[in-house]
């Protein structure tokens, strides 16, 4: 980029109310530089939080000390205690699957050698070719719904695991690997749309370390 | 008729209970948890404007609906993914190692009953939660996740080598026990995808390539523990160990990275870039931002 276009780019930049409704978002609004000096286009394609900073803009909210550290316990109130109960039942769920094969589930589906163990192989196998899938599916339909989708497909999955021979049984754990795929990447981004950089890592712990319960609920059982 | 027609068997009864709880979970976020929280029901109007103000200083907003292939080509020639990856793999393969094979290391290696086996790993579930929660809160007065995550992988590298080199039985249970330690770094990899990784379509990439690696960990784990070499299981000892290297590697080599890219922006004079109001929320990537700072 030569000076010149730079110059005239210099002015202050400002994504407006109308660039996010217009109908054309591939709509050049002004060109900024990245650190390396790379030219940026700025079109109206741009976060989901833009209308409301600009809704803000009109209406001057103001976030003193005392509000933030409100707001902030109201958000781990209500938004962390079920991101933690989902994580824990995920991972009593993982258990499930061991506890059943001491019940009779290894009998009963005539499983010898390595069959059990494929399982769990097919689980991670299901997670791992579903992973970004499921990523690019929580980007494009809202975080929160896609999300519980999944989770209401996997419960039903689950239910399912009662009734089949040993290759439909293979197949629901491979189905149910690629359900739970979604679940860790919805989080990070719901973590990432309620906190500050700095309160993350702790609210990640929070719902993240709930397989520890699963653990001691686990062994208590 | 045989009573099998009127009672159902334990096993499937396991799974039908905890798919039902599941669904009820499922239905209870749709209700609960908004897609944003701009839609949040159980915030007011002044407080779903003040969230938006709470998180300007991430240079993030609440996320972009469509995949920019840019982005996704910025997160898979940015070495940091890659090495998120190598610690996915490296941190689940003696992960999940241990935990298809962690009571039969009690019970065979280390010579314990098989009730005292199933009590003995009671402990590491405790060590697990207050472990973590506890680095995570020190953090939180330190502002340094990247050094805590070093500290509590590392004592997972000297859980390791008691497991690993110990020969007396106490000395390989202490080693079991904090080995508990493990999620702590894998917790700081996702926040670090959470704060680090910005542009919506880059951090999604980032945080499948992450998983992918856990995954690949998932699946080669248990294959370390070769039944021939029963009940010392050496081989799987050494990659537990190896691998558990490889990731406390991976995490300082994260940190260093953040480090110097960091000290690179610090040297940029933001006067000779055109101004532009609300930055933060226009799907930057965190390369593209000259204001993004990453977290350490």
């Amino acid at each position: 980029m030569s000076s010149l276009d730079l110059e005239k780019t210099n002015g202050n930049i400002e994504v407006s109310q109308q660039d996010l409704e217009s109908q054309n978002k591939d709509q050049v609004i002004g060109t900024i530089m990245s650190p390396s000096g790379k030219p940026i286009e700025i079109t109206g394609d741009v976060d989901e939080a833009m209308k409301y900073a600009i809704r803000n803009k009109d209406v001057h909210v103001e976030l003193d000390a005392a509000t933030n550290k409100r707001l902030l316990r109201k958000i781990d109130c209500y938004v962390l205690p079920l991101m933690g109960v989902l994580y824990c039942f995920q991972f009593i769920d993982k258990l499930s699957n061991s506890y059943a094969s001491i019940l009779g589930l290894r009998t009963d589906l005539h499983m010898e050698g390595t069959m059990y163990s494929w399982t769990s192989t097919a689980f991670y196998l299901g997670y791992l070719f579903f992973v970004f899938p499921a990523s690019y599916l929580l980007q494009r339909f809202p975080v929160a719904k896609t999300v519980s989708v999944f989770i209401i497909l996997w419960g039903m999955i689950l239910c399912c695991h009662a009734v089949p021979e040993y290759p439909g049984f293979v197949a629901l754990r491979t189905i149910l690997g690629m359900l739970e795929s979604c679940v860790t990447p919805a989080f990070t981004i719901i973590t990432s749309q309620w906190y500050t950089q700095d309160e993350q890592f702790m609210r990640v712990t929070c719902w993240f370390a709930c397989n520890g319960f699963g653990t001691l609920i686990g062994g208590a059982i | 008729m045989n009573q099998d027609n009127y009672s159902i068997k334990a096993w499937k009864l396991i799974f039908i209970v905890l798919g039902c709880v599941t669904m009820f979970l499922g239905f209870l976020i749709a209700a609960h948890l908004p897609d944003t929280p701009a839609k949040a029901w159980f915030l007011n109007e002044q407080e779903r404007a003040l969230v938006v103000e709470r998180i300007r200083k991430n240079q993030q907003g609440f996320g972009n609906k469509h995949f920019k292939k840019y982005q996704f080509i910025e997160a898979i020639s940015d070495y940091k993914t890659w090495l998120l990856f190598l610690f996915g793999v490296s941190t689940n393969i003696p992960s999940s190692g241990m935990t298809a094979f962690g009571s039969i290391l009690l019970n065979e290696t280390m010579g314990y009953s098989v009730t005292q086996s199933l009590l003995m790993g009671m402990p590491s579930g405790a060590v697990e939660l207050v472990g973590c929660l506890g680095l995570a809160y020190i953090s939180t007065i330190t502002h340094s996740r990247m050094f805590l995550a070093f500290i509590g992988t590392g004592i997972v590298v000297l859980a390791q080598c008691l497991l690993a080199f110990g020969t007396l039985q106490a000395v390989q249970m202490a080693g079991y026990n904090l080995y508990a330690f493990v999620p702590i770094g894998l917790i700081c990899m996702v926040s670090v995808v959470a704060s680090n990784v910005a542009g919506h379509t880059k951090k999604i990439t980032s945080n499948a390539i992450l998983f992918m690696g856990y995954c690949v960990g998932s699946l080669v784990g248990p294959q370390t523990f070769v039944a021939k070499q029963a009940p010392q299981y050496h081989g799987a000892k050494v990659a537990i160990l190896t691998c558990g290297i490889i990731s406390w590697f991976t995490i300082a080599a994260v940190w260093y990275g953040y480090v110097r890219e960091n000290k690179k922006k610090d040297l940029i004079n933001k006067e000779d870039f055109p101004s532009f109001e609300n930055h933060e929320f226009a799907d930057l990537t965190d390369k593209e931002n000259i204001y993004f700072r990453y977290q350490t």
